[in-house]
């Protein structure tokens, strides 16, 4: 499974979301999950089976990505990101 | 080549006053522009960064995450942390107002990861986060500085 975490540079918040997911996966022992950080710009370059991203650049995301796509507003609270994050994941594994 | 960069006492800020959200990311910025970090440039980066992509640097309630993309206007990889006395608002409806300004400049797309993953670790703690809101003493700052330097 392949995880994206989108920023609009691709080098701050994404890369703290990926850290905190990275982390929460190892935890529940999910070896079978990358994750990467994109900048918006950039998203139709990378696929990936889900995204994870700010309300704020939800907004712009192109409308076919948002299916795919978590809103979190917590970037470090790894509880908060977890309640988003495992029922996508178990969603994908039906 | 990674420079492994480190938290500095002087790098952190309690209680400091800002007008509003741009003198906020000033403000916290000013440490590292004045070790010649970074420039004035990187400083209206990330302002411009907001202006343009929206206030989702503000990553959680209160907390706003102040950068730009790597270039020439970082002169050497590191963050710097303030606290303000009085909360301002980025525009964020989830996490406003803010009254922590965490910065981050970084020479390449690498260079920070390795302080940015001590400061998410610190940052991951919820007693950590009120320890850091309500500190007001240089001691307590150290303890800051030591414990993210530490990583853990």
């Amino acid at each position: 499974m392949k995880i994206i975490a989108v920023c609009g540079l691709g080098v701050g918040s994404s890369v703290i979301a990926k850290m905190n997911i990275e982390s929460i996966v190892s935890d529940e022992g999910k070896d079978d999950v990358t994750v990467d950080t994109i900048d918006l710009g950039s998203i139709r370059s990378a696929p990936a089976d889900i995204y994870v991203t700010t309300r704020e650049l939800f907004d712009n995301f192109p409308e076919e990505y948002k299916a795919k796509t978590i809103v979190l507003t917590n970037f470090v609270d790894k509880n908060d990101i977890k309640a988003h994050l495992d029922p996508k994941m178990a969603e994908l594994q039906k | 080549m990674a420079t492994n960069p480190s938290l500095s006492i002087d790098q952190v800020q309690l209680k400091v006053h800002a007008d509003d959200w741009e003198d906020a990311i000033r403000v916290a910025a000013q440490p590292l522009v004045d070790s010649d970090n970074i420039t004035d440039g990187y400083v209206n980066a990330m302002i411009q960064s907001v202006k343009k992509l929206g206030p989702y640097i503000v990553i959680a309630p209160g907390l706003a995450l102040g950068h730009a993309r790597p270039s020439a206007a970082v002169h050497r990889t590191g963050f710097a942390i303030a606290t303000l006395r009085d909360p301002v608002k980025f525009g964020n409806k989830d996490n406003d107002p803010v009254d922590l300004v965490v910065i981050l400049a970084s020479v390449s797309d690498t260079d920070h990861l390795a302080l940015l993953q001590k400061i998410v670790a610190f940052l991951n703690e919820p007693s950590n986060l009120r320890v850091l809101r309500n500190a007001t003493t240089s001691v307590e700052a150290q303890k800051i500085v030591n414990q993210i330097n530490g990583g853990n």
